[in-house]
């Protein structure tokens, strides 16, 4: 019977509510129904990992979107050598993952539903800015078993500038002027940061202006490094190139195959 | 009912009336569920082992910051006075500085912000839930929400969230008929007022510097060097913050976004200003 | 957070032509937490010969000692200069002995022998050595500075070159790297003399 008659009651009442509190954690953190076989599926693993990267660069009336077409299984095995990475959405957008191949197939599927329904109700197509927003909802309302996937939306917008949209797996949104993601990511952005952000030129310093051809050159330069020292990276490049005002152009460059 | 506008009761003011009321109710609760994991599976766990501290750098949630807020008293009849809002603006994953160009001030409205730490993704949904919710109670009210409201709303529905695994630490700064107000509000559910605040992983750095300069009245300049100086030094400190300074001053009347400021060029510059010796002369 | 991260810092080197750079960054910190901004992780052994230690720094200390220590040992013994190739064999011979319980530490050795040949090399932290001709990079920066020295790094470079080359590398790579940065330090080592040259960088 609990009784109040001064420190000791409030002490007792203190250890009370610990002890609760400590009771309450671990009966939360694993409950009695938490049978070994349930613990076991803790660590059920729906996702695989398949490799690979992707880059977009956005210039004044260009967008350019390129990633390797390699597809591995636990960073080793080479289940093919062109795959297909890079989404044309329509004549402005362009959609780039890496990470998790269903959930990129499954996440493409969805912004191109969305996309079409858009245009029987709209009589146009979607802007890129839209795209955007609609990917990175898309993406947040899995916030509690997310995509797999880093995704890159790029494009040319409504008043005909190039645009690269950066996320996270969960919907981070950030409009760029360059983004890499996957495997090699830490690899390809510092080499950018350098040629198109010029972040190590002091003042003063020219620095050279950014036009497609040199973005090109960069592109193949920043994946070529990538594929000589990341395994999941290699094979072929794909080039996407959205120019304003003209159709979009698609290439395949050679890269390492080992 | 269906498919009803304001045309069709042009004649009839009663049912005019009444129709209006119908159509601007308190919208009905949202039936929109996130999906979730498969029974059984905890989230927060499930989420640390495959976006945790192994996964790809690419694939580990963006986040870190350095975030402070305080409210002044003008200190002469020439300054606004009211909230300094202070951010730095790198996102990153674990080590990997994923950006260095985030913009951490969120438009609630036009006169209220909200900061953003933690989670990057959480923060950014969550904000614009809040500037929806405020949008539809000011026409539906037609009177200007309060900070106290907009931010209690925020708390309620991340305490709705509460562990499963949200990850948010928001302050909601803005003007409103009490005056300046901050409401710091994180996703334990925590709610609270206050007058000088700092969240995030170089909050400890920012408070250091806030809790020695910080005066009730100031100068504009004085409130603006303050919020630059604390940001400052606590990218200096924590590596969890950097890139540039974005400031926003909320005056009675008006939100003043300033010029973002490279914290690294502030940094030089008040090694300048304290004749501090940069050159590092290695030994052997 | 890994305990090869805790402390922060990389150490890059490269070879060109009848010369070598290495350059580390100067931070020390706990965690997220900026300790020290003026420690360098590159040490001098002999005239042309400098090695640098990443990893937890409390091991990379006293692991330098150990170095030292046999180094010197050696050159008592056999009374002539160290090559760079006998130590980082040393080096590795000292990071096996520990081979379960190892330093939290990796190795890099950068240097000029006799016939002023650049020799590079850099192990993991139980001694595999591993020696290519081009440049090597360890520390929390290992992967940004792989991507970028890639696009630098180029046949027969001269000393100016491979400084710049190195400098810009090392450059980049701190400007994405959360746990290392803070200044960095550069030293060009050919066959008439050793150039060092601190760099100023961001200091966020």
């Amino acid at each position: 019977m609990a009784c109040f008659n001064g420190i000791t009651a409030s002490a007792d009442a203190t250890n009370q509510m610990h002890s609760f509190k400590q009771a309450m954690r671990e009966v939360s953190a694993k409950p009695d129904w938490l049978s070994a076989r349930h613990i076991e599926r803790q660590r059920w693993n729906p996702y695989s990992m398949e490799g690979g990267s992707t880059c977009a660069i956005s210039g004044d009336n260009f967008a350019i979107v390129a990633s390797d077409t390699r597809m591995t299984a636990n960073d080793i095995n080479i289940l093919t050598r062109d795959a297909e990475k890079i989404q044309v959405l329509n004549d402005s957008i362009i959609l780039t993952t890496s990470g998790f191949y269903g959930d990129v197939l499954q996440l493409t599927k969805v912004l191109q539903s969305r996309l079409h329904k858009y245009r029987f109700d709209y009589r146009a197509d979607m802007s890129v800015d839209l795209c955007a927003e609609l990917l990175s909802r898309n993406l947040y309302y899995r916030r509690f078993f997310p995509y797999y996937t880093g995704a890159i939306l790029a494009g040319i917008d409504e008043h005909g500038k190039g645009a690269v949209f950066s996320y996270d797996p969960i919907g981070c949104i950030e409009r760029l002027g360059y983004s890499a993601s996957g495997a090699a990511e830490p690899m390809i952005i510092p080499f950018l940061d350098c040629q198109i952000g010029h972040v190590t030129l002091d003042e003063g310093y020219e620095k050279p202006a950014l036009t497609m051809e040199r973005a090109i050159s960069l592109m193949k330069d920043s994946f070529r490094g990538a594929a000589e020292r990341e395994i999941s990276t290699g094979d072929k490049i794909h080039l996407v190139i959205a120019e304003a005002g003209k159709p979009i152009v698609q290439k395949f460059l050679p890269l390492r195959e080992d | 009912m269906w498919g009803e506008t304001f045309d069709d009761f042009e004649n009839d003011e009663v049912e005019m009336v009444n129709a209006k009321k119908n159509l601007m109710i308190e919208p009905a609760h949202n039936d929109f569920t996130f999906q979730g994991l498969p029974l059984g599976i905890q989230p927060v766990d499930f989420m640390k082992t495959h976006f945790g501290a192994t996964a790809g750098k690419s694939m580990q949630f963006r986040k870190g910051t350095t975030t402070l807020a305080f409210v002044y008293e003008p200190a002469t009849p020439n300054d606004k006075g009211g909230i300094i809002v202070a951010v730095d603006s790198r996102a990153s994953s674990g080590e990997y500085i994923s950006s260095k160009s985030v913009m951490k001030i969120l438009d609630i409205g036009d006169r209220m912000v909200a900061t953003m730490a933690g989670g990057a993704a959480d923060c950014q949904f969550w904000t614009r839930t809040v500037a929806k919710y405020c949008t539809l109670y000011e026409l539906r009210e037609k009177t200007n929400i309060t900070v106290s409201a907009a931010s209690k709303y925020f708390a309620n529905v991340l305490y709705g969230y509460k562990g499963q695994g949200l990850s948010v630490g928001s302050m909601v700064a803005g003007y409103d008929k009490k005056g300046p107000q901050i409401f710091k509000v994180d996703s334990e559910g925590d709610r609270c007022s206050l007058k000088v605040c700092s969240v995030g992983s170089g909050s400890l750095n920012a408070y250091g510097i806030l809790d020695n300069h910080f005066k009730p009245k100031m100068t504009d300049e004085e409130a603006r060097k303050l919020g630059l100086r604390a940001i400052m030094h606590a990218t200096y400190r924590d590596s969890g913050s950097g890139g540039v300074c974005n400031l926003c001053h909320i005056t009675p009347t008006e939100k003043i976004r300033l010029p973002p400021m490279d914290v690294s060029k502030l940094w030089y510059e008040f090694a300048g200003e304290i004749s501090r010796d940069i050159a590092y002369e290695p030994v052997e | 957070m890994s305990i090869m991260s805790y402390t922060g810092g990389t150490v890059v080197a490269m070879a060109g032509d009848e010369c070598v750079c290495i350059a580390s960054d100067l931070r020390i910190g706990e965690q997220m937490t900026t300790v020290a901004t003026d420690q360098k992780k590159v040490h001098k052994v002999s005239d042309k010969v400098y090695v640098g230690l990443a990893g937890f720094q409390s091991d990379a200390r006293t692991v330098l000692e150990k170095i030292m220590f046999r180094k010197n040992l050696y050159e008592l013994r056999e009374n002539r200069r160290i090559k760079p190739q006998v130590l980082s064999e040393m080096i590795s011979n000292l990071a096996y002995q520990h081979r379960f319980g190892s330093y939290f530490t990796e190795p890099l050795v950068a240097g000029l022998d006799d016939t002023n040949k650049p020799y590079i090399c850099c192990m993991d932290t139980i001694g595999c050595v591993s020696s290519p001709r081009d440049f090597v990079a360890i520390g929390t920066g290992q992967h940004y500075l792989l991507g970028v020295c890639e696009n630098y790094w180029r046949e027969n470079m001269k000393p100016d070159e491979l400084f710049e080359a190195t400098a810009q590398s090392i450059l980049s790579c701190l400007e994405r790297d959360a746990a290392s940065g803070w200044g960095a330090v550069v030293y060009t080592i050919t066959k008439d003399k050793v150039n060092v040259a601190t760099i100023k960088t961001r200091m966020d």
